[in-house]
């Protein structure tokens, strides 16, 4: 009835994790009881938990990652105590403990921290700099917040209830495998991250089609504000990697629960190949990260220097080339698995070479400085500590790029020191300097400049007296995740990193204290004005906080710096713009869709890891039912009248006069001549009216490019899919091989079934789209028939394969073949369900244009699994029986 | 939903067009029996070239293969998912070209990476194991 799962899966005979555990309880259950006591709950429900307003998911991200920041803190603190300790002595974590402990910091650090912060920020600030009201599929959006507090959810379960992975933040196979690692350590860890990956999908496909199919009128590609730049570039990543990830985990988990042979060391498994694929995903990961907080210290450096950035178009060509390049670097991270001369000097020299576009835009940050009118506000400082920092991680890191340095340094805690040099010199400091420059805009008020200075200094000192000494015991040969060791000459060393841990501790406790001190001190930290730092994007121009439209009238983009443009313009003239002409607007509805999928997504999760099959189902209907109640609702959308918009906007014009004026202290006009921005061939300010930049897509386009998009990382996840059984191909480990094994005729009729249903699906759209509804339902029937057969005779072949003890549990070959053939029949079977459900909304609701939309996804999706067909039986089948 | 919601089929964006929209009737009839056509050739081709046919050098047929599968795809994107070139088309087919750049990747990665550990480290096919 329920699985692996009894009493003894509570740790109660460890003190350390039931204390944590308990204290965890106890501070639930407090604030829980606060909450009830005071009557928030309606609020919280109503304004934030079915929120789809980008600002507030944003906020919620942020918040998410700062208390996920402490808890990975304290398992920080907790190694570095223990290392302080072990020498020569057995500290007070044991092995089993330790190995827990490094393997979620990594792991929260990583996904729970600076994943969940850098989303936030560009969830907060990306369709505020557009000059827009809202992401691409606000829905969605939430989806993706509340699959990711689901997965946070399930890792801090692991500390009550059960273990945590001890196969480090990567979960490396032989270990991670089912035999080495029998608990449900690694299961927590992988469906954790499964439900968190297919979130941040989401968040990247929404992204890439908000910022290429929804900006303002006039902002054309090259006007946008560099952080938009950098988190398309980064989502462009989410989409291509994250489905690598998925692909790679889907593999582990078919081997630790259904005993396939991916990455076994029996029957023809390759352990090596993991380690491949993690890092195809892993190294772009790390771009995902740094990237927006390269736009974040951008936006920094160009406000407080009063300067437009220096060299625009050089700052995007670096950020396009580092989003390529990432994918040609990953085998830097396995120099020694044992890969010959010529690739390693390829991945060696493609590793430095990366280093070149992030060295440019390090100097164009230096020349913006340069000759500027600097103000050391908290956000410069951040960015000015990250130039430094960032610097010198990087340097480390060409060093460990050449091969035979990294033989010596490879796992050792030199390796250690660098990549916390760059993750927390520059996202960390690059997600704090996001934190402090957009707190005003986010609530209203300013934080507190000393406290937050005093944060800024104790992380600064914290970090060097922390990671360089592991520089040092790096270069003397320790290796990582040591729990105890006797080499005395290490010994003062730890001391001293646990000295800096202690001192970063410090700042948390400022940053806290920054945030009380805020709070009770908002009335004069007030921003009237909207724009405290004299900004120069388009999010200053709004309320802060912003109303939940952001504009009442989209603004009109003439040039670069949109909004500086706007500002110099009325502040030469003593005078706003004509008052607009306010458009009723439309704005999506709030929707509980997200968290309710997200409850299920744990149910589902929880009952995988502890092998409680009936609620595994129980929760796989729970969130079908959700979307397909999402996907039936008639209203999702209310309309804000026009009259409304204007009083609202009144309010803001009024504040703006004391800006326009000059008596707002330190906002003042600038001479023309010395503010050629970029993205301007002209001097001063010249305007361009739209650039051929008419304003948002229409939404059958927005929804077709987006799931054009999901349908591209689709693609990649096969392609993850396809590398494995490309390798593992002749691992027949003594079994049958391809030869034995096809039945073409069955293939032929296979591929003829999938090609006409392609057909019939074709002629379904086009009499939808003729508003036809006989001849829509017959092609969506013979579709759906066609797609039952296919399917039909794919459950018959693996049937009489597995019947003959052809199995995938026989050899990492059929491991392979099964799960790539497989994974195209579930998408199939994906798309059967899928289209039952549009039937019956066609027939119910008829030709609606939501519908509509829903009918082209459907169609792109079908035709693309033709093209995923194509690939196997040439690639798999036809080539592995051919003579 | 508000009443007058119209984003027709077409796309009224003028530079801009949704993937997988067609034309009109006709036309897109006319489109998808091209498409048809055409891939269920490539299809049979594929299995002619496999099925141990003498008139082919037996070296080229995992060529030959490759080639038809990469036609047979192309065929898919322009009839049925109307991924075209055209000025109207450009954001469709530049997300395409990083998919399939990343794709590529991936599998000419994997494949050259593990083939190269295989020979260094002195791995036995595991046929042999």
């Amino acid at each position: 009835m329920l699985g692996k799962l009894s009493w003894s899966a509570i740790p109660f005979s460890q003190p350390i994790p039931m204390a944590a555990s308990a204290l965890m309880i106890v501070g639930i259950i407090v604030l829980l009881a606060w909450l009830t006591l005071k009557g928030h709950w309606r609020y919280l429900w109503d304004e934030w938990f079915t929120s789809v307003d980008h600002k507030r998911i944003g906020v919620m991200y942020c918040v998410l990652a700062l208390v996920m920041l402490i808890r990975g803190f304290t398992d920080a603190l907790m190694m570095r105590s223990q290392q302080a300790l072990a020498f020569h002595a057995a500290g007070y974590l044991p092995p089993e403990h330790y190995d827990q402990v490094f393997s979620a910091h990594g792991t929260i650090m990583i996904f729970f921290v600076a994943m969940t912060f850098v989303i936030g920020l560009m969830n907060f600030v990306v369709p505020l700099q557009l000059g827009v009201r809202d992401v691409a599929f606000p829905t969605l959006n939430s989806v993706s917040l509340w699959l990711n507090a689901a997965a946070i959810l399930l890792v801090n379960m692991s500390l009550v209830i059960g273990e945590f992975s001890r196969a480090g933040w990567l979960g490396f196979p032989p270990l991670s495998e089912l035999k080495y690692s029998p608990g449900v350590g690694v299961d927590y860890y992988l469906w954790a991250l499964q439900i968190s990956g297919i979130g941040t999908l989401l968040t990247g496909v929404n992204f890439v089609t908000t910022i290429l199919k929804i900006r303002a009128p006039g902002m054309t590609l090259m006007r946008m504000p560099i952080f938009c730049w950098t988190s398309l570039a980064s989502s462009l990543l989410m989409v291509a990697a994250f489905p690598i990830l998925t692909a790679t985990f889907a593999m582990l988990l078919l081997d630790r629960y259904l005993g396939f042979h991916f990455f076994t060391d029996t029957a023809g498994g390759n352990s090596m190949m993991y380690m491949n694929l993690i890092w195809a995903w892993g190294h772009p990961e790390v771009y995902i990260l740094i990237l927006p907080a390269f736009g974040v210290f951008s936006e920094v450096i160009s406000t407080f220097s009063g300067k437009p950035l220096f060299g625009y178009r050089s700052m995007v060509i670096a950020t396009m080339a580092i989003c390529i390049l990432s994918f040609l670097v990953w085998l830097h991270h396995f120099f020694t698995m044992g890969a010959g001369a010529d690739v390693n000097a390829f991945f060696g020299i493609m590793s430095m070479i990366i280093a070149v576009p992030t060295g440019v835009k390090i100097f164009n940050w230096l020349f913006t400085l340069w000759g500027g009118r600097v103000r050391f506000e908290e956000p410069l400082l951040w960015a000015l500590a990250f130039m430094i920092t960032f610097a010198i991680g990087g340097m480390t890191g060409v060093l460990l790029a050449v091969p035979p340095a990294d033989f010596v340094l490879h796992n050792s805690l030199f390796l250690v020191a660098h990549f916390h040099n760059v993750v927390i010199g520059g996202v960390l400091f690059g997600a704090f300097a996001g934190y402090s420059y957009w707190f005003p805009k986010a609530f209203g008020f300013r934080l507190d400049p000393r406290t937050g200075k005093a944060a800024f200094w104790c992380w600064l000192i914290g970090f060097y007296v922390a990671f360089m000494p592991l520089y040092v015991v790096g270069l003397e040969g320790m290796t990582r995740r040591m729990q105890h060791y006797d080499i005395a000459e290490w010994h003062p060393w730890l001391m001293v990193a646990a000295v800096g841990a202690g001192i970063i501790a410090c700042g948390i406790g400022f940053q806290i204290l920054q945030l009380v001190v805020s709070i009770r001190n908002r009335e004069k930290l007030r921003d009237l004005t909207g724009d405290p730092w004299d900004g120069r994007t388009l999010e200053w121009i709004t309320f802060s906080p912003p109303p939940h439209f952001n504009f009442a009238v989209m603004p009109n983009v003439t040039g670069a710096e949109a909004y500086w443009g706007i500002k110099q313009k009325a502040i030469q003239q003593r005078r706003l713009t004509d008052l607009p002409d306010y458009q009723p607007i439309e704005m999506p509805r709030n929707s509980p869709t997200g968290f309710i999928a997200a409850f299920f997504a744990v149910v589902t999760g929880f009952a995988l890891i502890w092998h409680i099959w009936w609620m595994v189902i129980v929760g796989l209907i729970g969130a079908f039912g959700t979307f397909v109640g999402f996907a039936w609702r008639n209203r999702y959308e209310y309309e804000l009248p026009a009259a409304e918009l204007a009083h609202i906007d009144d309010e803001r014009r009024q504040a703006r006069i004391a800006l326009v004026e000059g008596r707002e202290k330190g906002i003042h006009a600038v001479a023309y001549s010395a503010t050629k921005a970029h993205g301007s061939r002209k001097v001063g300010w010249v305007e361009e009216p739209h650039g051929g930049h008419l304003g948002p897509a229409t939404k059958r386009i927005i929804t077709g490019y987006g799931f054009w998009i999901f349908l591209l990382s689709d693609f990649i996840l096969f392609a993850g899919f396809y590398a494995a059984y490309a390798v593992l191909a002749h691992a027949t480990a003594g079994g049958p091989t391809a030869v034995k094994l096809f039945d073409l005729r069955i293939l032929a009729i296979e591929t003829a079934c999938l090609l006409l249903s392609s057909f019939a699906c074709g002629l379904a759209s086009i009499a939808a789209n003729a508003r036809n509804m006989l001849w829509t339902q017959i092609g969506y029937a013979i579709t759906g028939v066609l797609g039952v057969a296919f399917i039909g005779f794919e459950v018959s072949e693996f049937a009489k394969m597995i019947a003959m003890g052809a199995g995938p549990t026989r050899s990492a070959f059929l491991s392979a073949f099964f799960a790539l053939v497989g994974l195209h029949g579930v998408h199939v079977t994906i798309g059967l369900v899928w289209l039952g459900t549009m039937m019956g909304q066609f027939w119910a609701k008829g030709f609606r244009a939501d519908i509509l939309r829903r009918g082209l996804c459907f169609a792109l999706f079908w035709h693309a699994l033709d093209i995923i067909w194509v690939g196997i039986f040439t690639n798999v089948y036809l080539l592995g029986t051919s003579p | 939903m508000s009443e007058h919601e119209t984003d027709s089929a077409g796309g009224s964006h003028g530079v801009d067009h949704a993937p997988g929209d067609e034309e009109s009737v006709s036309e897109g009839i006319r489109n998808y029996l091209i498409g048809l056509g055409l891939a269920a050739v490539l299809t049979v081709a594929s299995f002619w070239v496999a099925s141990g046919t003498s008139l082919l050098y037996v070296p080229g047929v995992p060529m030959a293969l490759a080639a038809l599968a990469i036609a047979q795809m192309g065929v898919h994107l322009v009839f049925f998912l109307h991924i075209t070139t055209g000025p109207d088309n450009i954001n469709n087919s530049l997300a395409l070209a990083l998919g399939v750049l990343i794709v590529g990747i991936v599998i000419a990665g994997s494949l050259w990476i593990m083939y190269h550990m295989n020979m260094n480290m002195g791995v036995m096919p595991a046929s042999d194991m």
